[in-house]
Parts: C-alpha cells; structure tokens; sequence
C-alpha cells in the first residue's frame, strides 16, 4: 500500500502547488518614465514648439478628437534659468495628413542665445519629465575667417571660408544679394559640410562661386520674369555665409549613423523621465559688401536668359 | 584572410591525403585489430536478431557463444539488431540470445577452420511478457553504453506519455525529458538544455527533418506507430554528428512487417491516423505506409468556448529489403504540413476589441517534405559495416494571412554521406564523411518591414573518426571521436574533439554506473526568430553572417545511474553547456520582425535527477511505473550591453507521469511544472524621430516605437498541467482493439503561452480540454 499513498501525495502536492499560483501577468513596468518630447528652440522664430507623447500602455493613436486619447494629461512649462521668467504652453490637437492626430505645444517667445531653458511636462499627480537646454552662440565676433577669391585655371572663382570654435555645427549656406533686389530675397546656396572639424577644430569650406551662380540665375528667373526684357544682366551687391549649431545635449545624436542604436529608447536623450530629445538652435550669420571690381572677379555681371527653357 | 587561407589549404591538402594515410597508417592498425583471426583462420558468427512476430530489428540484445558450459564470448545487437563475433576456434557451440520480454533463443553450431557463419533469429514474446525496458542503453556496434545526455526511446516509452487520441508521439516523451522546454502547447518549439530552437537537429532515418513538430506541441512527424527507436541527445553528441550545437533527436523509422498484413487504424479529433504495413516479398522485402490528419477545426472548431483553428498532417512510407545476406536497401518519404491561427484564443485584458487588431495576422504554416535512402553493405570477409545515406529535405515556412502570406522562409538541403564501422571483439572503429549542400531563402514584406528577400547556399562538409572500446574488464566503455566540420564555399574548417564514456565500479552487474561526455560544436546556419515575441513561430533560416566566426558550442555532462531496488532506478546529471558566436537578433525597439543581428554569447548549466518505476505490483494484480524528474538549470547570455535570460531558461520544472495497469484497463496520469519563462516588459509606447533640425513635428508623425524594459527582465507565471487518461485494452487473436479517453489540463489552469504587448492581449495555452478516441490494431 505504500506505492498509491506515495502516488496520492504526489499527486496532492502536484495539485497544491497547481492550485495556489496566479496565472495573471501585467507587463507593464514602467512607473519612472513619463512622457516622451521632441522639438527644438528656434531663435529665428517666435512660435516655438514640442510634440509630447505620453508613454502607456497603448501605442498612440488618435483617430479623431473625442477619443480617449485625444485628451492628455501633462501642463507645459518652460524657465529660463538664466532670467528666471516662466512660460506656459498651450496644447494643440494637431489633425495630421493622414488623418491621424497628435498633442503639440507652443509657445511664442524670443529664444535668447546663450540662455538656459528648461521644460517641464508635469502630470496631475505632478509627476513630471523635464529636459534642459543651453541655446548655443558663437564663441567670438570674429568667427568667420574668409580668404580672397582665387580664380582658377578654369575661370572659376572659388573662396575659402574657416569656421574656428565650433563643435555641434549643423548646416552651412552662402548667401547672395542681387543688385536690385531686396535684402529678404537673398539667394542661400546650402554646402554639405565636412564629417567635422579639422585637427585645429575648424570646420573648412569652400565656395564654389561659379557654381553658385546656377541658383542665383533660377531664381532671377523664377523671380524676375515678368520685367518686359529678354535678357538683363545682373550682378551681386553683397554676400556672406550662414551657419547653424545645435546644442551639445542634441548634437550626440548627428554622430551616430546606425539607426538601431539611434532608435534606442534613451540612447541619444536629454529627458530625464521620459525619452526624446528638447534642443536649441544657434544660428550665426555674416555678410560684407560687393565692389564692382570685386564682381567682377567674382564673375559678375552674367546675362539671365528669360526666354531660355528652364 | 591570409591565415584562413592557409589553415583552408592545410585542411585540403590532409584531405587529399586521407587515402595515402588511410593506407599507410590505417591497413596496419586495422590488420593488427584484426590479425589475429586473419592469421589464425578462426571462425566468425554473425547476423541478424529480430522480432518474430513483426521481424523488427531488437536493439540490445544479449548474444552469447556457448561451448559446454563455458561461454566462450558475447555480445549485444546494434540498432539494426546486427552482431558479429570474431575469433572463435573450430568446434561446437551454442549461441544463446536474450532479450527483455522475449523467450531466449538457442542455436547450435558447429564451426570449422575459417567459417563465416550467418545466423538469422527471430525472438519470440513471451506469454507473460515483462514490460519492457524503455529508456536502455545505447548499442553502437555491440557495445551497450549509457551514455551521459541520451535516451534511447523505445514505442512503448511513448505510449506511456497520453497525447488527445489514442496513439502516443514522441513529441509528448520529450516533453517528459529532464531539460527539456517546451514555450507552449502550440508550435513545438524545443529547447534543449539551454540552447535554442535552431540549435536542434532532428534526424529520420539519418537525413533531417527541419520543423519535425506539430502546430500543437503534443504532436510530431514521428508517432508511435512508426517509431522503431530514438536516440535523443541532450548534449555531448558524439563525433558522427555534426553542425548543430544543441541536442540530437536521431529517430529511426520502423521497416515494416515482413511476415504478415499488419497496421491500425485511430479516430481521435485532434488527430486520426491509418497505418498498413506488410510484406512485398515475404521475409524480404517490407513496407510501411502511414498518413495522419487532424480533424479537430472542422469537428470542434468552437470547444467549450476554444477556438481550435489548427490543421496538420503527415504522410510517411518506407520500404525495407533485405538483399542478400550483405545488403539492405531502404527508402524513407515524409511529407508533413501544419497550419493555425496562433492567437487563436486570444483575449486582451482591455476587451476583445483590442484583440480583434491583430488576429488575422497571426497565421502560421510550414510544411516539410524528406525522401532518401539508406544502403547496407555488411561484407562477408571481413567484420565491416559500410552505411550509404542519401536524400534531400525541404521546409518551408510562412507567417500571416494563408493567401498572402507577409514572411516566407525555406531551406532545402540534398546530402550524401557514408559511414564505415570495423567492428571489434570489444568495439568498433567507424568513419565517416557527409556531403551536405542547403539552399536557404527568406522574403519578408510585413506591415512594418521594408521587403527584404534574401537567397544563399551553404556547402557542408563533415568527416569524422571515432571508436567505441570495452575497458578494464568491461568496467569502462569509451568513445572517443573527433569530427571535421568544413564549409566549403567559405574556406572555413573547425576540428572538434567528442569524448563519452561509461564506467561502472562494480561491474555491469552492478548497481552503479557513472557516465561523462565532452564535446565541441559549431554550427553554421542560424534560424532567426524574433525571441521577444513569445508567439512567434516563424523562422528565417540564414547562414552565419560573413566576417563572424561560426556559433560554437562547447558540452560537458556528467552523470550518475543507480539502481536502487529491482523496480526502482535513479539518474542524476548535471551539465554545462557554453555558447559563443550566437547569431541573435537586434534588440529592435520596433514591431517588426529584423534581420539585423548582434553577435552573443551564454551559458548554460544545470543538473537534473529522476526516478523511474518499473514494473511495481501494487494491489491486486496491478503493475505500476512511471517516473518523476526534477530540473535545475540556468541559461544566460550576453548580448552587446545586455546580459539576460533568454526566452527558454526555465529555471525549474517537475515532471511525473503515473501509469498504472490492472487487467487490460490502464491509466495514466501525467503532471507538469515549470517554473515562469523569461519575458521583456513592456515600458509602454512612444514615438520615435531622428530630429533634426529640418523636421517639423507639427507634421511628421514619426514612426510608432515600443519602449521595452530591460531585455527579458520579467517572468511570466509558472506553468502546470495535469493531463489524465483511462484505457481499455481488447485483444482478440490478431486484433487489438484500444478506447482511451480523458482530458487535458484536468484543472483548467489558464496557462499562459504568449502576451502580446502591443495589444496587452494574452494567449492561454489549452484549457481542459476532454477528448476520446479508438483504435483498432491488427498485429
């Protein structure tokens, strides 16, 4: 008889043990972070803005304005710690092309560079995500170290601009003033700039002033096409060069070329709660007059050929 | 480069020089093991012991030479129930074999000077048959080891493990098996001791069968009807096998009977069955022809509020003759498929809105289809054993809606290889080499996925040595071995040493016996399967990425066997198995299926213990066996930042089946416990933008990211089941009539099989789930 009473007691302990678990499963873990935010201050505009998605346990996906997502729970705060002034933002659900909608948050504002601003994104139960940043500027007056044009074998005129003391730079454009023209019409010629820096931490480049023309002529013609000639030559009263840089939270992110590792929640952030990225912009921009004689040795004047196909 | 280049050349050039050094070195070792009968002209018996009542081969048994009443030699049959001893001087003798649960065989025979001596025997069963030995030793060559990590399943081992109907399947025994996890009762995705899925190699009848397991878990291409033996290895594989870094399910079909019309014929819903066997030329040449269906979406596609949306099937036939008294010819089809709805009984936790989302994405099927052959040459000068195995196998694989499937998968591989075995007086020595070309190729067109296609062709060559030798008065069997594995297309090459052995201290009389295995493995091709989504069954064959060495597996087990009482017997092991190179998966923050890999490593290790009853009376006139197993085990692996626990490290699992028999009623009880697998939890959901300063996002939608938690940082809730099934037994002459009825998960536990995180919806394994079936034998 030993053998069933060893084969019941199994068999009750097997029940026991089946019989005291729980089975249910919750999985999600997540009571630190908050709200995932991304946007940029702007100091060429006023409005600035932040697209902020709460992180739950459903994807967001707001098909239409009285759904339960449609309402978020999160009040918009910037300080800027360098002048202690506050700001609130003001929550828009933005209708996308596709139909679909999201929370946006603006605030119209002067960015100020150089200052601190950080943004809170504060819950009901003041749970809150925040992310600072640091608007960057040019180090000095003098940032721009351009050389005379040369003019080449070929004719071309190239000129060599250095950009000294500066990290995270993000786009770099040559700006052309057409005589006659108003100072907002100003041709900008985007370059590509170098992988980075040269080993002296200055970022090289060079204007190909010949080939620049091609877009100086497109949009004269785009422009220009009503006056009654056929032809009219044009020449440059003024040029110079534009430059962005973004701050060194962000920067890290223009790095990193992999996009697994980008897409990483947390890998390139500077939320602290949350996931995403709150950044600024910098924006420096130089400009000097065009002589007649030195358009000339620029190329100028050239003929715009308005009956010529475009 | 250059280095690789250079070990390619050496490799090569020791190929070439394989014949040369064969000849030179091998002729006179061999002639040395063998020179003795060749210089004294003694006599050799040898042949074939079978079933009389099927002409089955029987594996294990005992053959001893008699002269008077001293025995003079012996030895045990191999797995085609081939033996052969050498060097008996001329006289008279007799030859006795035996076998557990068969009357002994005797017969008598004189020898002369020089004779080669063919015996054929056929064992018959005993009135009161003893039950069977199910797990036993393993006979390579006419040795008997039990081997550290193998089990050699026998059919009456898998009848004992119930399944939904009537017939048992050896995908329910290796459930069973101690370090085995199963994810859930849908997919039979096996994990073996620590290593993943792909790191398996099922073998039928020696050519592989990539997908061997059913939709549901309890079912395989291998039923008990057609199952002669397997050999399972758990690890520490010896050297005849090669380019998997896990476990080895080497299944051997039956060849059918050769003396009668035999077969059967079962009704279950979940799977009905007709199999016929018979001989073509009486005693010669055999056949067997099976083909399997289930029925259960079109019977009960609603049961008790289940939805059971799965269809799978096979086909199967193999031919056996018997040519001569040297040769045999074998040819073996197999044909499966497999359909169903894996979220099936998919049920969100937020309502059934949530889990209406993606249901129609969640299809899967896969199909495979195998034919080959085997020839046997066993040569009647000298005791040699050539083995030629040729064939080709298919899979192909297919994930989402059934006519527009968004991912599709194949492999095909043809192969050839032969195996050569001297046999010894105490052992054999064998090589081998296998030619192996696979045709692998993916295409994947998901919602999220950018289409993705991919074709490549890996060349495989194995070659290896090994021999099995009896020790220190049969105390100590060894076997060591070294296989060479070579891609060919590659330049690649990798010798990997094997070493098992059993040694039993007080004789193999005794109570004890104590077993190792080491060894080292690579692999070449990985199965890709996002290992996040609990739920998916898709696989994506793809060879080792160029520039990354080959996954590599290092094995070490050691165990111990005692036999406690008569009908009592103990196992314990414990092991370790190491991985590097893994080609897993990117830790993708998308939901989307991703080829891109990450190189990983692991660990695993563990031990586990058993008890085996056997054949214990109880009550009145009552038999009772069974078994009880207990695992312990750890797997962990790294991954770029990460180290965590994969999917399948279930840290512990119990497992006892109970079956108890009184007249020709039975019952079985069977009871499982896991321990909570692995899981990463869900961190919630977000968007994702690279942004830059030129996006806009009051515009840009940005692409929907899953947040996950620490990679498989969370564990599901334990596991357990308990199955339980009555049956009755008729005999009448020649035909056996069989009803088993029953029902899994007795308790209605909802265990979990997967959650889906986008949806927060779960998908429970089956609930109580009764079932009744019949089968009708004709022996």
């Amino acid at each position: 008889m030993q053998i069933p009473r060893m084969t019941t007691l199994v068999l009750l302990l097997a029940l026991s043990l089946t019989a005291c678990d729980d089975t249910f499963l919750d999985p999600f873990d997540n009571d630190q972070r908050y709200f995932t935010v991304y946007g940029f201050l702007d100091p060429t505009r006023l409005r600035q803005t932040v697209r902020v998605i709460p992180v739950t346990r459903f994807p967001e996906d707001i098909q239409g304005p009285a759904e339960g997502q449609a309402f978020i729970d999160a009040r918009v705060y910037t300080r800027n710690l360098t002048d202690s002034t506050s700001t609130l933002w003001q929550h828009e659900l933005k209708r996308l092309e596709d139909g679909s909608y999201i929370h946006l948050y603006h605030a119209d504002f002067l960015v100020k560079a150089g200052h601190t601003y950080r943004l809170d994104i504060i819950r009901n139960d003041e749970k809150r995500a925040s992310a600072t940043t640091t608007v960057p500027r040019p180090p000095s007056d003098a940032f721009i170290l351009s050389e005379a044009p040369v003019v080449q074998e070929d004719s071309s005129v190239i000129q060599q601009i250095a950009v000294p003391g500066v990290a995270a730079l993000w786009d770099f454009e040559a700006i052309y003033l057409v005589e006659g023209t108003n100072y907002r019409d100003r041709v900008f010629v985007p370059y590509e700039p170098p992988s980075g820096p040269d080993g002296s931490g200055t970022w090289q480049f060079q204007l190909d002033i010949t080939a620049d023309q091609d877009s100086i002529v497109a949009r004269a013609r785009r422009f220009m096409r009503t006056q009654p000639l056929d032809t009219m030559p044009l020449t440059l009263s003024a040029m110079g060069v534009q430059f962005r840089i973004v701050d060194d939270a962000w920067f890290p992110l223009f790095r990193e070329s992999d996009l697994f590792k980008l897409s990483q929640p947390g890998y390139v952030s500077n939320v602290v709660n949350g996931y995403g990225i709150f950044g600024s912009l910098g924006i420096h921009r130089e400009e000097w007059g065009i002589t007649p004689e030195l358009a000339r040795t620029l190329g100028y004047p050239i003929t715009v050929d308005f009956d010529a196909p475009f | 480069m250059e280095a690789d280049r250079h070990r390619w050349l050496t490799f090569t050039g020791a190929l070439t020089r394989l014949p040369h050094l064969a000849w030179r070195f091998g002729l006179p070792v061999l002639l040395l093991l063998m020179g003795h009968n060749a210089q004294a002209q003694q006599s050799v018996v040898r042949g074939f012991v079978t079933d009389a009542s099927n002409e089955q081969p029987l594996q294990g048994a005992t053959v001893v030479l008699r002269a008077a009443d001293t025995i003079v030699s012996g030895t045990v049959t191999d797995g085609d129930g081939y033996f052969v001893i050498n060097r008996i001087p001329p006289g008279f003798y007799d030859l006795v074999i035996s076998f557990v649960g068969f009357a002994p065989g005797t017969e008598s025979l004189v020898l002369s000077d020089g004779q080669i001596r063919d015996v054929r025997v056929a064992l018959a069963m005993q009135a009161a048959a003893i039950e069977e030995l199910v797990v036993e030793a393993d006979a390579i060559g006419g040795i008997t080891t039990v081997a550290a990590g193998l089990e050699t399943v026998l059919p009456k081992a898998i009848n004992r493990v119930p399944v939904p109907g009537v017939s048992g399947d050896l995908a329910s025994y290796l459930q069973t098996v101690p370090g085995v996890t199963v994810q859930g009762d849908r997919g039979g995705q096996f994990f073996v001791r620590g290593g993943a899925v792909d790191q398996n190699l099922a073998l039928l009848d020696g050519l592989p069968v990539y997908m061997p397991f059913h939709v549901l878990s309890s079912y395989s291409a291998f039923p008990e009807e057609l199952v002669d033996r397997a050999a399972f290895y758990t690890g520490g594989f010896g050297a005849r096998y090669g380019g998997r870094t896990s476990s080895i399910l080497d299944v051997t079909a039956r060849n059918g009977n050769k003396q009668h019309l035999a077969g059967s014929i079962s009704v279950a819903p979940f799977l009905s069955a007709i199999t016929v066997e018979g001989p073509l030329v009486e005693g010669r040449v055999s056949a067997v022809f099976s083909a399997r269906q289930s029925f259960v979406e079109e019977l009960l596609p609603n049961l008790l509020g289940q939805r059971m949306p799965y269809r799978f099937g096979d086909r199967f036939g193999k031919i056996h003759a018997l040519l001569g008294s040297s040769h045999e010819l074998s040819l073996t089809f197999l044909d499966t498929n497999d359909r169903g709805d894996i979220a099936g009984s998919k049920k969100s936790v937020f309502g059934d809105a949530q889990a209406a989302i993606v249901n129609d994405s969640t299809e899967v099927a896969w199909t495979n289809k195998v034919i080959g052959g085997t020839w046997i040459y066993r040569s009647n000068r000298i005791p040699i054993v050539s083995r030629l195995t040729a064939g080709r196998s298919q899979m192909t694989n297919a994930f989402g809606p059934n006519r527009a499937p968004e991912r599709t998968a194949s492999v095909e591989s043809m192969e050839a290889g032969l195996r050569m075995s001297w046999l010894l007086d105490k052992g054999d020595v064998s090589v081998g080499s296998m030619l192996r070309r696979t045709d692998l190729g993916y295409t994947l067109d998901d919602l999220f996925t950018e289409f993705t296609t991919s074709q490549e062709v890996l060349t495989e060559l194995h070659g290896y040595a090994e021999t099995t030798l009896d020790l220190v008065q049969d105390h100590l069997t060894v076997n060591p071995g070294v296989h060479v594995y070579a891609l060919i297309d590659r330049g690649q090459s990798w010798i990997e040493p094997r070493m098992r052995l059993s040694l039993w201290p007080t004789g193999r009389e005794g109570r004890h016996q104590l077993n190792a295995s080491w060894g080292i493995y690579h692999q070449a091709l990985t199965g890709l399967t996002d290992e996040r989504d609990l739920g998916n069954l898709f696989t994506a064959w793809i060879t080792t990425p160029e520039g990354q060495e080959a996954m590599q597996s290092v094995h070490g087990i050691l165990g111990w066997n005692v036999q406690i009482q008569p009908w009592l017997s103990g196992a314990l092991e414990t092991f370790y198995k190491n991985y590097d190179h893994i080609s897993a998966p990117v830790f993708s923050p998308f939901p989307r299926f991703t080829t891109t890999l990450q190189e990983a490593s692991g660990t695993a290790y563990g031990a586990d213990v058993r008890l085996s009853l056997e054949n214990r009376p109880f009550l009145q006139e009552s038999v009772l066996d069974g078994s009880i197993s207990y695992t312990w085990s750890t797997v962990e692996y790294q991954a770029g930042p990460y180290t965590y626990h994969p999917a399948h490290d279930r840290r512990h699992q119990l497992s006892a089946v109970v079956h108890a028999q009184k007249g020709d009623v039975g019952m079985i009880i069977q009871w499982q416990y896991g321990s909570g697998l692995p899981f990463t939890e869900s961190g919630g959901f977000d968007v994702w933008y690279r942004l830059t300063p030129d996006v806009d996002v009051a515009t840009e939608a940005g692409v929907d990211r899953i947040v996950y938690a620490e990679p498989f940082g969370g564990r599901q809730p334990t596991y357990a089941r308990l199955d339980i099934w009555l049956e009755r037994q008729v005999e009448r002459g020649r035909y056996v009539s069989t009803i088993r009825a029953g029902a899994l998960n007795l308790i209605n536990r909802a265990n979990l099989f997967y959650y889906d995180l986008f949806t927060f919806s779960r998908v429970d394994q089956l609930p109580f789930l009764p079932s009744v079936g019949f089968k009708l034998e004709l022996r």
